[in-house]
């Protein structure tokens, strides 16, 4: 008998024990228990020690207490089945929440980035347009903000100009004025430094010349040189109403874009009337009021041709054609003025 | 009328978890009534308060569902139950708020030896609770090993991969385990 108090082999007591050692190593150690009295003591030890943990308590359940065991564990297993969608759907959410946040963060991105450019507001950038040069046209062309400036120096031009938005101005700088554009198509020759033709063929202008009043010129009108010039001159102004250089509708004074209008005296007159010629400015208008009966002009030139019989220095003639007015307009816009000359005489 | 009781077929265990994955709940039912007695006795010997055992143990089964698809068959199913309950144990004994619970089933737990028969003498009865006591004394990890193994007769590699530990580490757990063992079981009792 091996009697010391160390053995190499003691390790293999636990590995014995565990399972660890099989086949002929197992049988080698088993030889070796015999006659090693330390690996012998290891092996009675860890055996001891096995069987007194064994007499460590062990919980059990009685067939009752494993039913209601059993009931328990089903129903709540049976709740988290149910509430496993919710749970999974809660799980999901910050995936999908990410996804909206993005895309609102893409899409506000995306609108701050076009409103920068003016691409979703509308009219913030400057109209587009066309020229065609016709006949020797001189032009520049500058853009502000929602304006664009075009100077035409000379010759013919046609122009397209997209339809405007509100704010939008699209400009036409001519050598003795401008021409304000709502989207359209116009043609414009100049000649003399000054504007000699304006031709509208769709949309509205508005032709602002120097020393004439504004006028709005819609699809088809034309406007020519000779239908206002040499105001002074007397039966010239009437002549130019009914020039023969005028083609199609004659222009519209502005502020009457919607109807057509008889031969424009009303224009030729408040020209002449603002140029002193009165006496040509009441013929002008009397013959307004007498052509263009239904325009709604009527009661602006029947209290403007009194009011140049009153500059005219005739003002008993001036107080019935004021009456006229009251007559004609009881409640027109002009009465407080109408009755003070119908009152001078 | 004579009615004849039909035997329904004994499904395997690779069957039974297949169907509780699908959300059978007969079949976790049945897994239950196999191996609630197994899992009971094993969280018990883990130190875990009487009162919260059976908690524990739904627990465990609860856990099954969602951890099926993980049971590669390599593995009982005894002891890959065991895996899942020392997580779940190692779960409640993190959660802070087990404390409070832990008090009061300590205020009332009943000495260790209660679970003795009556009729066992009392030299066994105090050896059975200085076995405990000197359990309780291990350290988690190396109590898990040793019931596993010594107590439940899992094989090292099983406990290995029950517990996710490479299986040297479990000899080394054991090791250690059995050393303190006799060195607590040869200590008086207080």
């Amino acid at each position: 008998v091996i009697r010391r108090r160390e053995c190499p082999r003691t390790w293999q007591a636990a590995a014995i024990e565990d399972g660890r050692l099989e086949g002929p190593e197992r049988a080698s150690f088993r030889q070796h228990v015999a006659g090693c009295s330390v690996c012998a003591e290891e092996v009675k030890s860890l055996a001891d020690l096995r069987q007194v943990m064994q007499l460590v308590p062990a919980m059990s359940s009685t067939p009752l207490e494993h039913r209601r065991l059993r009931a328990a564990l089903l129903r709540r297993a049976d709740a988290q089945i149910i509430h496993a969608a919710d749970r999974h759907a809660w799980r999901r959410f910050p995936v999908w929440a990410v996804g909206v946040l993005v895309l609102a963060i893409a899409v506000s991105w995306g609108l701050v980035r076009a409103r920068s450019r003016g691409d979703l507001r509308p009219g913030s950038s400057a109209p587009s347009f066309e020229i065609a040069d016709l006949d020797h046209a001189e032009w520049t062309s500058a853009a502000e903000g929602a304006t664009t400036r075009v100077r035409l120096a000379g010759g013919s031009a046609s122009f397209h100009v997209a339809k405007t938005a509100p704010n939008q101005r699209f400009l036409l700088l001519l050598p003795d004025g401008e021409l304000e554009v709502h989207g359209t198509r116009f043609l414009v020759t100049l000649a003399d430094r000054g504007t000699q033709h304006v031709a509208v063929s769709e949309g509205i202008v508005s032709l602002r010349l120097r020393g004439a009043p504004e006028l709005s010129l819609g699809a088809g009108d034309q406007w020519d040189r000779s239908s206002i010039q040499e105001p002074s001159s007397p039966g010239s102004a009437a002549a130019s109403v009914e020039s023969p250089h005028a083609r199609g509708s004659a222009p519209r004074p502005a502020g009457d874009r919607g109807s057509v209008a008889a031969p424009d005296a009303f224009a030729a007159g408040v020209t002449a009337f603002r140029a002193g010629d009165f006496a040509r400015a009441e013929q002008l208008l009397d013959r307004f009021l007498n052509q263009a009966t239904g325009d709604p002009r009527q009661e602006d030139a029947c209290f403007l041709r009194a009011v140049a019989r009153s500059r005219s220095g005739d003002a008993e003639g001036a107080a019935k054609l004021a009456q006229e007015y009251l007559r004609r307009f009881p409640n027109g816009l002009r009465r407080p003025e109408a009755e003070s000359l119908a009152a001078a005489r | 009328v004579t009615l004849a009781r039909v035997a329904e077929p004994v499904a395997s265990d690779a069957e039974i978890l297949s169907r509780i994955e699908a959300g059978d709940l007969h079949a976790l039912g049945i897994l239950f009534d196999r191996h609630e007695v197994v899992v009971k006795r094993f969280i018990g010997r883990l130190g875990v308060a009487p009162a919260e055992v059976d908690d524990l143990v739904q627990l465990t089964f609860l856990d099954v569902p969602g951890a099926a698809s993980r049971f590669d068959g390599r593995s009982s199913l005894r002891s890959w139950l065991f895996g899942l309950a020392a997580v779940v144990v190692r779960r409640h004994r993190r959660s802070m708020a087990r404390i409070a619970a832990h008090l009061a089933a300590w205020a009332s737990e009943p000495s260790s030896h209660v679970f003795l028969a009556p009729d066992e003498d009392l030299e066994s009865r105090e050896a059975a609770a200085r076995a405990m006591r000197s359990l309780k004394k291990l350290s988690h990890r190396k109590r898990e090993v040793f019931v596993m193994m010594v107590l439940e007769n899992v094989s090292g590699e099983d406990a290995a991969r029950a517990l996710g530990i490479p299986v040297a580490t479990v000899w080394t757990r054991m090791h250690h385990a059995r050393r303190e063992l006799r060195h607590l079981l040869r200590e008086k009792t207080p």
